[in-house]
C-alpha cells in the first residue's frame, strides 16, 4: 500500500517537473493572504484561501486543501465534508460568524455555495478556534464575503465554457458614494453533465445529471461615523439538479431543487483599544425532492462579540450568540422553535517574544444540555532570525455538535432525548519558515488525536422504524505535513506546494472495533506547481491523490473504492488593454490522464475535460 | 473478459477469507443444494449483491458481479427460483436479472418494470409485482420465463407487494393500502379485492392451502405507529377472512412457513415469533437474538431450519443466523450489505 502511494506521488512529481521544463507554468487563484477572519477565530492555526474570481463551487475550491475529504455523490452533486476523519456534520461552517450548516441535516452541501459570492475562505482544523459555532469537532470552515471597499467603481465579468455542456456567467460590480459602499454580484452556471464513462466493458454516457445554479448577492455598507459601520449582506441562490444516477441504475430521474436565502446585518464599532461586532442574520434553506417532498428550515441568529486589549500583553474576547430554528416538512409533525445559545470568553496572553497562549471557554445551552467546551493553545518560538523562524504550537480542546433537526424531530423515529456528540482533541505542530530575498519556504507538521463519543447513528427499532441513538465512539489519529516553496528563477515566479495527510479514524464501540470509518481515506496527498511571469502568463499543474476508502464499517476490501490520482493543468494570460481595462484568458484541462475513478461507489466521474475562461475587469 | 478476470482477481481475497472454516475453495458453478441470499445494498450506492451458502456451509459473496462483471444493482429486493433460473428483482434499478441456476451467468435483463418488488412463477410465466410509483396504483407484470418478453400488466392497487398462488388464483398484497387483490390466472383479470388490514406484505400458504398475509400495521397522521399489525388467514376459494390474529404492534412484512404448513414465523426487531395455524395466538417469541441489531429477512429451508438476516443498520455487511426447527441456534454466516431474503435451491 505504502509503496503504491509512494509510486503515485513519485509519478506525480516527475510529471510535474517534466511539464515545468516544457512549458511556462501557471497559477490559479488561491494565494494566501492575511485575515479578516481573526474576528471569528482564536489562536493561529487557520489557513486563509483567496477565491478571487473563482467560478467553481466551494468543494472544488477547497479540493486542494490538506485534511479535508469531500464525499461527492457525482460530478457537481451533493458534496459533504469530512474534516480530519470526522463526519459531515462535525464541521462547523460560519458565515459572518453565524453557523450556516443546513440545520435539518446539520451539514453543508459544498457543491451548492458558489465561490463567486465569496472573497475568501479560511479553514481551521480542530475544535480550538470555534468559539462562535457549534459542531467544530473536525474543524471550521469560515466563509468571508466581507465587502471590499473599492476606491473607484469596479466591474468584473467572467464567462466559462467547458466540456459536457458547462457554461458559467458571472458579473460583479462594486461602487461607492460618500459614506456608502456597495457591491452586486450575479451568476448563473449550467452543466449538462453528459460525460462518457466505461462500465462493464461498455462505453456509456451519463444521463439525468444536469445542474443549474444561479444566484444574486447585494452588499451594502454605511459608515455612520469614522469608528462605526453598518453592513448588509443579502444573497439568494438556487441549485436545481437532477440527482446523478449510479452506474447500476443509469435511468433514474430524481430531482432536487434547493433555494437558499442568507441575510446578515452587521454593526461594527471601533474603540480606542478594541472593537464591538454584532450581527443579526436570517438563513432559509428550502429543499424540494421530486416535486413532492419539501423541507423548509428557517434560522434566526444574533451574535455579539467584544474584543479588547487590556494591556500590552493581554487581550480579551467576550460574546454570545443565539440561534433559533423553525422548519416545515412532511416529516416534521409538530411546530417547534429550537433554540441554541452560547456565551464565550477568550483570553490571549503575549508576555514575551517566545511564548503566547490562548484560553477559550464556551458555554452552550440547548434543551437540558449544557455543553461546556474550553480549549487552550500555546505557541513557542524556538528560533527567530532574519531568515529563519521556527515555532511550535500545541492545543487541547473540547468540542461538540448539536443533534440535527432531523435527529430530533423526524417522524417517525426522531429522538428528542439525544445528547450532543462530544470530542476531546490534542494536537501539536511544528513550523519552519525560511525567507530570503528571492526564495521562501514553509514546512508545517501537525500531529493530532481526537477522542469522540456519542456519535448519533440511525438504527432500526423493533418494528423496523429507524431512530437515531447516541451509539458510536471514534478515535482519530492523524498527521498533516505540508511544504511550500516559492522563489524566482529565470525571471519567473515559481510556487511549489505539497501536502500529505494521514487520518486513521477508527470505530471504538460495538462490533468492528478498530475499523476505519467508511469514506475516510487513510492517505491524501497534493502536489502543485504554479509559475507566473511578469508579462502576464501563468500556469499551474496540480495533482491530487485520494486513498482507498471503505464503504462499510467492516472494511470489506471488495466493497472499497479504489484510490485515485487526478491531475489538472491550467494555463492563462492576463492582458492590460488600457489603464482601466484588464483581460484574462485561461484554459484548464482537468483529469489530464483521463483516469477513470469513483469518489462514491458506483457513481461515475468525468474523464479528461476542458474549460475556457474569459475574465474582463474594468476599474 | 478483462473485467471478468479483474473481478475474479478482486474476489480472490474474499473467497480465501470466506473459506476459513472450509479450506476447499468454493467453485463458481455449483449451486445445486444451498441457499441464495439477496443483499439489497445501501440505497443509492448500487452495491446490492448475491450471496450463496452451500450445503457444506461455505459462503460465497458478490457472486453476480464476479460472474458477470457488473454490479447486480441498487436495492436487490428479492430472489426467485423457477424454470432452472434464478431471478433477482432489483427495486431501485428498475430491473429483473435472470441468471442460469448452474453458472449464474446473466441470461436476460428486464428493464420495463418500475420499482419491482417480488416474483412468483407458474406454467412458464413469471409474475412480478411493481409499485410503479408512490402516486400511481401498483401492478403485476407477466412475462415469459424463457425469453423475458413481457406479456401484459394487470393493475391492482397502490404498493403491489407480496405474491402467492393458490387454487388458480394469484393473491397480491397492496402494501400502501389495506387490501389483497385476487387475479384469476385463467382470465388474467382482477376478480376480487379483500380487506385485510394496514400495510399487507408477505404471504404464505398453510397445510390447507389457506393464504396467510402479514399486515405490518399503519401510522397515524403524526407518523406514530398504530400498533395494529396482524396476521390474516384467507380462504383461497371464497376469499373470506377465516381468522385474524392481532399482534398489537407494528412489525416487519416478512413471513415464512414451516414445511409442515402448520407453523408460521414472523419478525419484530431482533426476535422471531412463531404461530400455530391451528390455534393462532400472537406474541409467541420463538427466538430472541441479543447479538442481532434487527432482523430484515426470513426464510425456512426444506428441513425446517429457519434463516434470519440481520442488516445491521446497513453501515456494515450483514449476517445470516440459522436455527434448528426446535429454535436452537445453529450457526451464522457473513453475507453482503443489507441481506433481506432467501431463495432455496
Amino acid at each position: 500500500m505504502v509503496s503504491r502511494i509512494f509510486m503515485y506521488v513519485l509519478t506525480g512529481t516527475i510529471s510535474l517537473w517534466a511539464m515545468a521544463q516544457e512549458d511556462t507554468l501557471y497559477l490559479e487563484e488561491l494565494p494566501v493572504y492575511g485575515d479578516s477572519f481573526q474576528r471569528f477565530t482564536t489562536g493561529t492555526g487557520y489557513r486563509s484561501i483567496s477565491l478571487t474570481n473563482s467560478s467553481s463551487s466551494l468543494e472544488e475550491a477547497l479540493s486542494e486543501e490538506n485534511s479535508i475529504y469531500f464525499k461527492s455523490y457525482g460530478n457537481q452533486q451533493l458534496s459533504s465534508i469530512s474534516f480530519r476523519g470526522t463526519s459531515a456534520s462535525q464541521t462547523s461552517v460560519l458565515w459572518h460568524g453565524i453557523p450556516a450548516n443546513y440545520p435539518t441535516l446539520g451539514q453543508m452541501d459544498f457543491s451548492q455555495w458558489p465561490a463567486w459570492l465569496m472573497g475568501r475562505v479560511a479553514l481551521q482544523p480542530g475544535s480550538g478556534g470555534a468559539l462562535y459555532g457549534p459542531g467544530a469537532i473536525g474543524g471550521t470552515v469560515l466563509i468571508d464575503s466581507e465587502l471590499k471597499l473599492a476606491d473607484g467603481p469596479l466591474v468584473e465579468a467572467k464567462s466559462s465554457v467547458g466540456s459536457f455542456g458547462y457554461l458559467f456567467t458571472g458579473i460583479k460590480s462594486a461602487y461607492g458614494q460618500g459614506q456608502w459602499r456597495g457591491a452586486t454580484k450575479i451568476f448563473r452556471s449550467f452543466l449538462k453533465n453528459d460525460f462518457p464513462y466505461e462500465y462493464a466493458g461498455k462505453q456509456v454516457r451519463q444521463k439525468n445529471a444536469s445542474v443549474l445554479n444561479y444566484g444574486v448577492q447585494q452588499q451594502l455598507s454605511y459608515r455612520v461615523r469614522s469608528n462605526q459601520k453598518m453592513t448588509l449582506d443579502a444573497q439568494y441562490t438556487r441549485n436545481d439538479r437532477e440527482v446523478q444516477p449510479s452506474k447500476v441504475s443509469p435511468n433514474l430521474e430524481d430531482e432536487l431543487k434547493t433555494g437558499n436565502v442568507r441575510l446578515a446585518a452587521g454593526y461594527q464599532l471601533e474603540l480606542p483599544k478594541g472593537s464591538l461586532t454584532s450581527t443579526l442574520a436570517f438563513l432559509q434553506n428550502d429543499q424540494e425532492y421530486n416535486q413532492n417532498d419539501r423541507t423548509i428550515s428557517n434560522q434566526y441568529s444574533a451574535l455579539v462579540a467584544y474584543w479588547g486589549e487590556l494591556s500590552e500583553v493581554l487581550s480579551v474576547r467576550l460574546g454570545g450568540n443565539a440561534n433559533f430554528f423553525t422548519a416545515t416538512s412532511n416529516n416534521y409533525v409538530n411546530d417547534f422553535v429550537d433554540q441554541q445559545t452560547s456565551i464565550f470568553a477568550s483570553l490571549q496572553v503575549n508576555p514575551s517574544d517566545w511564548w503566547s497562549g490562548t484560553v477559550n471557554a464556551r458555554q452552550s445551552f440547548y434543551e437540558n444540555n449544557r455543553p461546556f467546551t474550553p480549549s487552550f493553545s500555546q505557541k513557542f518560538s524556538v528560533l527567530s532570525t532574519e531568515k529563519n523562524e521556527v515555532f511550535m504550537t500545541n492545543q487541547l480542546s473540547w468540542g461538540f455538535r448539536y443533534p440535527t433537526l432531523n435527529d430530533l424531530h423526524w417522524s417517525p423515529g426522531g429522538n428528542p432525548d439525544l445528547k450532543p456528540e462530544e470530542s476531546f482533541n490534542l494536537e501539536g505542530g511544528l513550523d519552519w519558515k525560511y525567507r530570503q530575498s528571492a526564495f521562501s519556504s514553509r514546512l508545517h507538521l501537525t500531529a493530532f488525536k481526537t477522542w469522540s463519543d456519542n456519535w448519533i447513528i440511525w438504527l432500526p427499532d423493533g418494528s423496523g422504524i429507524w431512530s437515531p441513538r447516541n451509539f458510536r465512539t471514534v478515535e482519530i489519529t492523524g498527521m498533516e505535513l505540508s511544504w511550500e516553496v516559492s522563489g524566482k528563477w529565470g525571471g519567473l515566479l515559481h510556487e511549489f506546494r505539497s501536502a500529505y495527510s494521514y487520518t486513521q479514524s477508527q470505530n471504538k464501540a460495538g462490533a468492528n472495533q478498530g475499523k476505519q470509518l467508511p469514506y475516510t481515506p487513510l492517505h491524501n496527498a497534493h502536489l502543485s506547481l504554479k509559475t507566473s511571469s511578469d508579462n502576464g502568463w501563468y500556469g499551474k499543474a496540480a495533482a491530487d491523490f485520494t486513498g482507498r476508502r471503505f464503504t462499510t464499517l467492516d472494511n470489506t476490501e471488495m466493497q472499497s473504492v479504489d484510490e485515485y490520482l487526478l491531475m489538472d493543468v491550467f494555463v492563462g494570460r492576463r492582458f492590460s488593454v488600457s489603464d482601466a481595462f484588464d483581460l484574462e484568458l485561461s484554459v484548464a484541462i482537468k483529469n489530464v490522464f483521463d483516469n477513470s475513478y469513483e469518489n462514491l461507489i458506483n457513481r461515475a466521474m468525468p474523464g479528461r475535460n476542458y474549460q475556457f475562461n474569459l475574465l474582463i475587469k474594468y476599474n | 473478459m478483462k473485467n471478468y478476470l479483474k473481478c475474479l482477481l478482486l474476489m480472490l481475497p474474499f473467497i480465501l477469507a470466506s473459506c476459513e472454516e472450509d479450506t476447499e475453495p468454493q467453485q463458481v458453478g455449483q449451486f445445486d443444494a444451498g441457499i441464495f441470499v439477496s443483499n439489497e445494498g445501501n440505497y443509492g450506492e448500487g452495491d446490492g449483491s448475491l450471496s450463496f451458502i452451500s450445503s457444506a456451509g461455505v459462503v460465497s459473496n458478490n457472486l453476480f458481479s464476479a460472474v458477470n462483471g457488473k454490479a447486480l444493482g441498487d436495492v436487490v429486493q428479492s430472489l426467485h427460483v423457477g424454470a432452472g433460473q434464478l431471478f433477482a428483482v432489483v427495486n431501485n434499478s428498475n430491473k429483473i436479472e435472470a441468471m442460469t441456476l448452474d453458472s449464474l451467468k446473466s441470461t436476460y435483463t428486464i428493464t420495463d418494470v418500475s420499482l419491482p418488488r417480488y416474483m412468483v412463477s407458474h406454467d412458464g410465466v413469471g409474475f412480478v409485482s411493481e409499485w410503479v410509483s408512490f402516486s400511481d396504483p401498483g401492478r403485476v407484470t407477466l412475462f415469459d420465463l424463457e425469453t423475458g418478453a413481457i406479456d401484459k400488466s394487470i393493475t391492482t392497487d397502490f404498493g403491489a407487494e407480496g405474491l402467492i398462488i393458490s387454487e388458480g388464483k394469484l393473491f397480491v398484497s397492496n402494501n400502501f393500502t389495506t387490501t389483497v387483490s385476487v387475479i384469476d390466472l385463467a382470465s388474467e383479470e382482477v376478480v376480487a379485492s379483500i380487506q385485510v388490514g394496514n400495510s399487507p406484505a408477505g404471504m404464505v400458504l398453510d397445510a390447507d392451502g389457506d393464504v396467510w398475509v402479514v399486515c405490518s400495521g399503519g401510522y397515524d397522521a403524526n407518523y406514530a405507529p398504530l400498533n395494529d399489525g396482524k396476521l390474516v388467514e384467507l380462504n383461497p376459494a371464497s376469499f373470506e377472512v377465516k381468522t385474524e390474529t392481532d399482534l398489537n404492534a407494528n412489525l416487519s412484512g416478512k413471513i415464512a412457513v414451516a414445511p409442515s404448513g402448520r407453523t408460521i414465523y414472523y419478525l419484530m426487531g431482533n426476535k422471531v415469533y412463531s404461530l400455530s395455524t391451528d390455534a393462532p395466538e400472537g406474541g409467541q417469541v420463538w427466538v430472541d437474538e441479543a447479538s442481532a441489531v434487527s432482523f430484515y429477512g426470513l426464510g425456512v429451508d426444506q428441513s425446517g431450519n429457519v434463516y434470519t438476516a440481520d442488516a445491521k443498520g446497513f453501515a456494515e455487511n450483514g449476517e445470516v443466523f440459522v436455527y434448528s426447527p426446535a429454535g436452537a441456534f445453529q450457526t451464522k454466516y457473513n453475507v453482503g450489505r443489507g441481506p433481506n431474503g432467501f431463495a432455496f435451491n
